[in-house]
């Protein structure tokens, strides 16, 4: 576990960027570890096709807290139809199918070096994805 | 004779200094004895029970039996006849639920379950109410994690078919009065049905004396293989109680237009049972018993009482579960960091603990968590274990600042 507590995961946890529930969002979803009883819940305000705001309010762990406020920056501007991509390479990166994450996900690959956390990282991808289907 | 602890941590290879294993509510380390006798029934009992006329099945019969009577000396039952080998305590109260819910349960009847039950203790007990149009209720916590039982009287009445209760909390600790509880359901009429997962490990538990109808524990958490749980049951309710599950094993005649069962309790029986299960089981129950209560007993609460005067010390660290008498484990938070993170952190320290709700998600909704730190000991536990579980705590304060 060294450094998984040193980096980013502490600092994005202690000022997570997007925390809040969205006033006017267009797309919400739940998500819950049912492992940890972590949840997570996702707002998105999606124009012509385009994420241009994310929010999210989680009562979870640093890990999930930290990986929600990664993705804010990595959805908004985001094409909607680019997100099944997103959510597949941050899988890829968490769980290390992918050998050599791409440069924006590469903090995700610290999940590695534990195995029983990695759940808590994908919660806020499977959120973000879950609010574009569930509708 | 107070526990030799050192002797009993060279019994288990899985435990090392160095390494507190502080989880054994979860799931218990296996000393050599179990660990040999599964060598055993695998390379001599290596026959198929109750079937073939060879000699590794009349040994592999021998021994399962032998270790159903084992179960049945643990518990205080009658008779071996009175019990089923499971999987575990979750197969045994899924049992419980879809047999004395077949034999049992009709619209408008309840079921009486209680807030701090495991998962396995509720959601079968869900499943049958829906099957059967009977409805679940559920007796309330006090503010220190007991059982409210000034509710007893409203929600226990003469609809009520089933109470079904947790001897202790795997989450909070709390050892319940089932004694009392199951006199209160009888009262009403209605059957007591017993979880003893966390409660047989540390003392000695008697069916018969405690008067409840049935009882059933899970052997990886009594320091045997997984896999491997047994369920007591009153005679007459087994007589009565539909089978489970059908296959061989479990029948006396079988033709194409219907079948007969075995006796109890093959009639609970179906397959090929788990035997190096049953025979470590065996084991484990003799390790355990051969150690002796009272010292067992001592040994745990003493590591607990310095937990808790540990802890206790600590105001950034929060308790659920405060009543006594208590089995041997502390449930807490810790202020500002999640349950998940305090859990990783503590790993490297060398300090092996569960984060989560336990499977008891009521019981940590009444708290108002959704996950605690939970520390639990054994034979196996010591102070310095508590001391490095303090010392990764004031860790986990430090990185998390
Ligand atoms: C109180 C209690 N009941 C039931 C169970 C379920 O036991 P198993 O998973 O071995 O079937 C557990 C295990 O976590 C428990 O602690």
């Amino acid at each position: 576990m060294s450094g998984l507590y040193d980096g980013w995961i502490l600092e994005h946890s202690k000022a997570p960027r997007g925390a809040a529930r969205l006033e006017g969002a267009t797309h919400s979803a739940r998500r819950d570890n049912p492992f940890c009883g972590d949840r997570i819940t996702l707002d998105l305000v999606v124009r012509c096709e385009r994420i241009v705001a994310v929010g999210f309010e989680a009562r979870a762990c640093a890990i999930c807290i930290a990986t929600g406020s990664l993705l804010t920056s990595l959805a908004e501007g985001l094409a909607v139809d680019d997100v099944t991509g997103l959510v597949e390479s941050a899988r890829a990166a968490v769980d290390g199918t992918a050998a050599e994450p791409p440069a924006h996900l590469e903090p995700l690959a610290l999940i590695r070096t534990v195995p029983t956390r990695r759940r808590c990282a994908t919660l806020p991808f499977e959120a973000l994805q879950g609010a574009l289907e569930d509708r | 004779m107070a526990l030799d602890v050192r002797a009993v941590r060279r019994a288990f290879p899985g435990i090392r200094d160095g390494e507190a294993y502080l989880d054994t509510a979860a799931t218990a380390q296996k000393p050599e004895p179990v660990l040999e006798r599964l060598r055993w029934a695998y390379v001599e009992a290596s026959g198929n029970v109750h079937r073939g006329a060879h000699r590794r099945s009349a040994l592999a019969t021998e021994a399962f039996e032998a270790a159903r009577a084992r179960v049945a000396r643990f518990l205080g039952a009658p008779s071996p006849q009175q019990i089923v080998f499971v999987r575990g305590a979750t197969e045994a109260l899924n049992l419980l639920a879809t047999c004395l819910g077949a034999l049992r349960l009709q619209p408008g009847d309840e079921v009486l379950v209680t807030a701090m039950e495991h998962h396995a203790n509720l959601v079968p007990w869900q499943l049958a109410c829906a099957r059967h149009g009977a409805t679940l209720r559920a007796l309330p916590l006090t503010a220190e994690g007991a059982l409210d039982l000034s509710r007893l009287d409203d929600l226990l009445g003469d609809r009520t078919r089933v109470l079904a209760v947790t001897h202790a909390s795997n989450s909070l600790g709390t050892v319940n009065d089932v004694a009392r509880l199951a006199a209160a359901a009888h009262a009403v009429g209605a059957l007591c049905v017993v979880d003893g997962t966390q409660a047989v490990v540390h003392g000695p538990v008697d069916v018969s004396a405690l008067g409840v109808d049935a009882y059933v524990f899970s052997g990886h958490k009594v320091y045997g293989p997984s896999g491997i749980g047994a369920l007591w049951a009153r005679g007459e309710l087994l007589e009565a109680m539909p089978p489970y599950q059908g296959g061989g094993e479990m029948i006396a005649t079988v033709e194409l237009a219907g079948s007969t069962y075995a006796p109890v309790p093959h009639k609970f029986e179906a397959g090929t049972p788990h035997v190096a299960g049953a025979v470590g089981l065996h084991a484990a129950l003799d390790y355990l018993e051969g150690l002796g209560w009272e010292a067992v007993r001592a040994h745990e609460q003493r590591v607990v009482d310095h937990a808790e005067a540990q802890l206790g010390q600590l105001p950034w660290i929060h308790r659920m579960g405060t009543t006594r008498p208590r089995v041997p484990l502390v449930s807490f938070t810790v202020d500002g960091v999640h349950a998940h993170d305090v859990a990783t952190i503590l790993d490297g320290c060398g300090v092996a603990v569960r984060a989560g709700h336990h499977c008891t998600q009521p019981a940590l909704d009444h708290f108002d968590v959704a996950a605690t730190v939970r520390a639990s000991f054994g034979v196996y536990s010591t102070l310095e274990e508590v001391d490095q579980l303090v010392a990764g705590l004031r860790r986990v304060r430090e990185v998390f600042g």
